[in-house]
């Protein structure tokens, strides 16, 4: 027998005529949803910058810190000055965007060591700031030569297009520095936000890259390299202190939520439960009136989903607001991405439904009188319906 | 089946258990137990046999079992032992989900508190347990319309249970328990919550669906109003049917 009929007309008008307490639920709901995605998209941003310090090939420093901050002369002394650092040295690193794609253009100041490493025996002059340093295989495929212009797109923005006069090309033996375009660090132009650090031995480049992180946590980027001298620095070191890092990125996160899926958990829960004593009654009506388990089922599930709908569309929208605002705190671009938005969806389903099971599970057993004069509902009952006469 | 006849034949004071026409609910030796640090016999062995059309008062006192018998008479609980049948079906045969439909198709409840679904107008409230059936939206609003009439509140369909005074709420949980013309309809103190004035009319009420639709009643109250119209009146006490007395019928 279909029960759907009754079912939809209790629900629905209690979906029109009551709200109170279901926008509180939907409150709480929008939140973890919006709690989940937030904390999913960070991840994300974290999870691509981790693999970045475990990929990332090695430059010819032994740490390579590179910032999203500018890095004051007071910050570089101060870096410069600890551990053991045997030399420092400022640059900037960012990535453009040019025909071939994402290039690295590394902007070295004019008394850098690494330009012997650059320039190479080719003797090619260095670059103004004005001009650059390419890869032979970039040159290669773009037939650009000397003189030529390199246009260039700063991450991230549409606008902002600029290009370099191509100066010659980066003979560097480094295979990373190879890979880069290379100019001069212009004395008024941007400031230096990365540092190539040299130190003395592997214990040093350890604990300035945990203090590099440490005080620069989030967005900043220290990393190691293999050196070539007997204080090797291999590539599980790497990834370990990676780890480490990534360890102390994420714990605050990770507690954060879980914290506020406990209590947003708990109070779905407490909130569902006081519903369901608000209507035991109906379900009592209900109940009497041969509304079958599954009747009762299916008006739970609409009830509970429309709430579950509500609540994750609400929730999608603050991710989506808090996201543009806070955008500057994520490691990643700050964009909440179509899986990230339906695993949000899952999991706001899924904490209110966990919520939701035990009155819902109450409400299936509850006899009508244990409904209707707020007896204790006993969840396991024993079945007698005993036969005539015996 | 003659050793349940036998049974259901012998009233305690040894009073003939017949009226008009045939007996369509029965209970057979029915026993509800609830264990509260000590066991309480709610319903203790009893046994009846109620015919079509009969109007059945139960009184009793407090706590003697009268909520309990109507549970187990309507399928809403489950006796501990004994057998009810309805219209040829029995209980004991039938699972949660039989026990559901014979409750929709063939019972109807009327409570002291009237329970009404509060956010449902007078007319929903009617048209829902037609709702349970195959019939069209708009045959049950036809019908659900003529069930308020007969109760006199054909102007109050579209109000909701709070604007309507305690006996319009009672009349339309009338109304609601006749909508799919159960076999028997079971009212547990339907007055115990109205006015004097109100019980009167209450009282009419029910007479003149018995007398007119030929509708079996069982009804626990005190009123004297219901036990004059009754055909029968069962005293309870301590969970069992002590006392059968011949009504004001
Ligand atoms: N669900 C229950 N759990 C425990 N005891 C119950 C329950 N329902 C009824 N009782 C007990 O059974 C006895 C009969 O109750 P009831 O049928 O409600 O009496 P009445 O309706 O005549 O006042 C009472 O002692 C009551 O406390
Ligand atoms: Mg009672």
């Amino acid at each position: 027998m279909n029960q759907l009929p009754a079912v939809w007309s209790v629900a629905s008008s209690g979906l029109r005529r009551g709200a109170g307490r279901r926008v509180l639920m939907i409150a709480i709901l929008a939140l973890t949803t919006a709690v989940y995605m937030l904390y999913s998209t960070y991840l994300l941003g974290a999870g691509g910058e981790a693999q970045a310090l475990i990929d990332d090939p090695e430059l010819p420093a032994d740490v390579v810190f590179v910032g999203r901050r500018t890095l004051t002369d007071d910050a570089i002394q101060d870096i410069a000055r600890r551990s053991s650092v045997s030399a420092c040295e400022p640059a900037r690193v960012i990535w453009y965007k040019s025909p071939a794609g994402y290039l690295r253009l590394i902007a070295l100041p004019r008394e850098s060591r690494l330009w012997s490493s650059v320039l190479g025996a080719s003797a090619a002059a260095p670059p103004t700031s004005q001009q650059v340093l390419i890869p032979r295989g970039l040159a290669e495929q773009l037939g650009l030569s000397a003189g030529q212009e390199l246009p260039l797109v700063p991450p991230q923005a549409t606008a902002g297009r600029f290009s370099l006069q191509v100066a010659g090309t980066n003979e560097a033996t480094d295979d990373v520095l190879r890979t880069c375009l290379i100019t001069l660090l212009g004395g008024n132009g941007p400031r230096a936000n990365s540092l190539f650090v040299w130190t003395r031995n592997e214990a040093g480049a350890r604990s300035l890259a945990s203090l590099l992180a440490l005080d620069y946590g989030v967005p900043s980027r220290p990393f190691l390299r293999r050196m070539d001298d007997p204080l090797v620095l291999t590539a599980s070191t790497a990834a370990s202190l990676s780890a480490e890092v990534l360890a102390q990125k994420y714990m605050p996160g990770v507690s954060a939520l879980g914290l506020v899926f406990v209590f947003c958990g708990i109070g779905l829960f407490c909130i569902t439960s006081l519903s369901f004593m608000d209507r035991r009654r109906d379900l009592a009506i209900l109940k009497t009136m041969g509304l079958e388990s599954r009747g009762l089922l299916a008006l739970l599930l609409i009830e509970q989903g429309a709430i579950a709908l509500c609540g994750v569309v609400a929730g999608t929208l603050l991710a989506v607001a808090l996201l543009a605002r806070l955008g500057s705190l994520f490691p990643g671009p700050a964009t909440l991405s179509a899986v990230t938005a339906l695993k949000g969806a899952l999991v706001g389903a899924f904490v209110l439904g966990a919520a939701a099971s035990l009155p819902a599970a109450l409400a299936r057993a509850a006899t009508v009188n244990e409904l209707l004069f707020n007896l204790p509902v006993s969840l396991y009952r024993q079945r007698v319906g005993g036969a005539a006469g015996s | 089946m003659t050793d349940a006849r036998r049974v259901l034949g012998a009233a305690p004071n040894g009073q003939p258990q017949t009226g008009p026409g045939e007996p369509i609910l029965r209970a057979v030796n029915l026993n509800k137990s609830y264990f509260l640090g000590e066991v309480i016999y709610a319903v203790d062995d009893v046994s009846l046999a109620i015919d079509k059309g009969e109007f059945i008062v139960i009184v009793g006192p407090s706590g003697c079992g009268k909520t309990t018998l109507l549970s187990l008479l309507g399928g809403l609980d489950r006796p501990n032992s004994g057998e009810v049948l309805l219209a040829g079906q029995r209980y004991s045969r039938l699972n949660e989900n039989g026990l559901a439909q014979l409750r929709r198709n063939q019972v109807g409840f009327v409570f002291q508190f009237f329970n009404l679904i509060s956010h449902l107008t007078a007319l929903e409230n009617v048209s829902l347990p037609l709702r349970f059936t195959r019939m069209s939206r708009r045959a049950v609003r036809e019908r659900a319309e003529q069930l308020l009439d007969m109760v006199g509140l054909g102007q109050r369909a579209s109000h909701l249970p709070l604007q309507m005074s305690g006996g319009e709420q009672q009349r339309v949980a009338i109304a609601r328990a006749l909508a799919n013309s159960p076999a028997v309809v079971l009212a547990d103190e339907p007055t115990g919550n109205l006015d004097s004035k109100t019980k009167n009319e209450m009282a009419d009420l029910f007479l003149r669906l018995n007398e007119e639709f030929n509708q079996t009643f069982v009804v626990v109250s005190h009123d004297e109003g219901f036990a004059r119209f009754a055909h029968r009146v069962l005293h309870m006490r301590d969970g069992k049917i002590d006392k059968v007395e011949a009504g004001g019928r």
